[in-house]
């Protein structure tokens, strides 16, 4: 049931995609998704969806768990595309009813923003949480937040907290679904009736739960001080990441092809570039 | 004897078409009958837990169905959510379950949830606590200031409340010293000899099982291992060990002493036995 969400779920594997190094998928990420907003035109379009598709292809994480991934944001999209066809202008006059008027510019708006969220949201699973492990992913935005260290910022704190609630979202997941069975087995329905009443009966589940994350906290806490563990100083790491000529080259390629997708739609849109 | 529930051709798998597929059971064929004590034993993952989630409705077949009197329990919604009152499922550690301000309160949810009036809640909740054991001091107070062993009573008291007619426990004794599972052990026949329900248990340890089961039902990777009365079970000691399984400690002194060429029978599995045994074979008396 919960555990159905695949919404940024790992999904271990031993993909070229999985093996790289976290901060320089964080960073491609990032940079994936700033070119997105700066490409323009179909062209600049296609060559980042085919990007991410064989990115898809490299992670050999199937097709259909990528579809799944894209349902809970349906609403989302769907929002988005209606508004744009009612609201973007442009293009010649296909329809009026009243004061509404579909443009072929507002469908073309339209489409093209429905798909920027699709590979947007694609692209953060595929290129980071799907195939980087929390553990790594908090690794990878330590290192890259290190030099705020300078201005006193927390960044070891910050990242420890990070992964300890990525860490005790499975088992607070896990330990809902528990406590939800052990409630339904006296009857309590969580399915039928009004909003209100359907809240109601999440107290049963919600007062064990957090009764449990507290004691779980503080048990984790004594088990963290038995260990010595007085913050971030003089830590060490079992993981060091280190960049490898893998991950270099996947810099070099995935550089180019935004390069040239921005470049292209700059070309593309403007016949110049500038 | 007509079973009261009958599960044919049980499958379940977990996650289907996902990197975590997963069978849990296959195929399991059984009978439960009234007034009968079912005891499950199996490995870590062998697929206990998932079976006995099956028989209140709380998870749904991948293939298979479960019959309650003769009618499949998912035959409708509203069919289901009364079937959890019929067949009551204590889980693991049900003590994590309990969220009211007073255990009297914690006890009446699941009557609550039947509908039942004021006057029929506090007759079963007062039932409820003799059968599980619970001093009726403890009714006004806080669940959360309990120890842990009275926890673990009101929470199965909270599903016997619901007076169900198949009362199945997952590892009920888990982390009890051994008087109190002792205790809990008497109280669970205690309800059955008195309703005529059947109860299922599933526990690792094998003294518990020996103690309170008329029929054993071994697991071993999703599917039915072995299955017949204690006796015929644990005289099967090799197959059990090979199945990561332990034995009673009876059993075990028992195939010791054999190995040694005394002529004992192999379905010994209570100390009771074992006395009756061995006072016949040594003609000696019990003082």
């Amino acid at each position: 049931m919960i555990k159905d969400v695949s919404l940024g779920q790992f999904f271990p594997g031993n993909s070229i995609v999985h093996r790289l190094d976290p901060r320089v998928k964080l960073v491609l990420t990032i940079v994936f998704i700033i070119a997105l907003f700066m490409c323009r035109g179909p062209v600049p379009y296609a060559i980042m969806a085919a990007f991410l598709f064989t990115v898809i292809l490299l992670t050999k994480i199937s097709f259909v768990l990528i579809f799944r991934s894209i349902k809970p944001i349906l609403i989302l999209l769907i929002f988005t595309a209606v508004l744009n066809i009612f609201y973007a202008t442009g293009g010649s006059e296909l329809l009026r009813l009243g004061s509404v008027v579909i443009t072929t510019g507002g469908i073309y708006t339209a489409f093209f923003m429905v798909f920027r969220i699709i590979l947007l949201v694609v692209a953060t699973f595929v290129m980071l949480t799907y195939t980087t492990s929390p553990i790594m992913l908090t690794d990878g935005l330590e290192s890259l937040l290190s030099p705020l260290k300078k201005v006193k910022f927390p960044v070891h704190e910050l990242s420890m907290m990070m992964s300890i609630a990525l860490r005790f979202i499975p088992t607070l997941i896990e330990e809902t679904e528990k406590i939800m069975s052990a409630q339904k087995s006296r009857g309590a329905d969580f399915e039928t009736g009004s909003i209100f009443r359907r809240a109601k009966a999440l107290i049963p589940v919600l007062i064990p739960l957090f009764i449990n994350a507290f004691k779980r906290a503080e048990d984790l806490a004594l088990a963290m001080e038995c260990r010595c563990y007085h913050g971030g100083e003089g830590r060490v790491r079992m993981r060091i990441l280190k960049l490898c000529p893998l991950d270099y080259i996947s810099i070099i390629v995935s550089l180019s092809v935004f390069i040239l997708a921005v470049i292209l739609s700059q070309i593309l849109t403007f016949g110049v570039l500038i | 004897m007509n079973a009261i529930m009958s599960i044919r051709g049980l499958s379940h798998i977990y996650s289907p078409k996902t990197p975590f597929e997963c069978s849990a059971i296959d195929n399991i064929n059984l009978d439960i009958h009234a007034g009968e004590t079912l005891g499950i034993i199996g490995h870590t993952g062998s697929g206990k837990s998932t079976l006995i989630s099956h028989l209140n409705g709380l998870i749904k077949p991948s293939s298979g169905s479960i019959l309650y009197e003769g009618e499949d329990i998912f035959k409708s919604k509203e069919f289901t959510h009364n079937i959890r009152f019929k067949v009551g499922l204590v889980l693991q550690y049900p003590e994590y379950q309990l969220f009211e301000e007073t255990v009297y309160k914690d006890i009446a949810f699941g009557p609550q949830n039947m509908g039942l009036s004021g006057e029929e809640i506090k007759t079963r909740v007062l039932e409820a606590c003799d059968f599980a054991g619970i001093d009726k001091t403890l009714l006004p107070l806080s669940p959360f200031e309990l120890s842990g062993g009275q926890k673990r009573r009101v929470a199965i008291a909270g599903v016997i409340a619901m007076r169900p007619r198949v009362l199945i426990l997952d590892e009920p004794t888990a982390g009890l010293d051994p008087i109190g599972r002792y205790d809990l052990l008497k109280h669970i026949k205690a309800y059955r000899d008195a309703t005529g329900a059947a109860i299922v248990i599933v526990s690792h340890s094998m003294e518990d099982i020996a103690a309170i089961a008329d029929k054993l039902l071994v697991m071993n990777n999703g599917t039915v291992y072995l299955y017949g009365t204690p006796g015929e079970v644990f005289s099967h000691s090799e197959k059990l060990l090979a199945a990561g399984l332990d034995l009673p400690q009876i059993t075990h002194i028992f195939n010791k002493l054999k190995e040694r060429g005394i002529n004992l029978p192999s379905s010994v599995y209570t100390v009771q036995q074992a006395v009756e045994i061995l006072k016949n074979l040594g003609g000696g008396t019990n003082d």
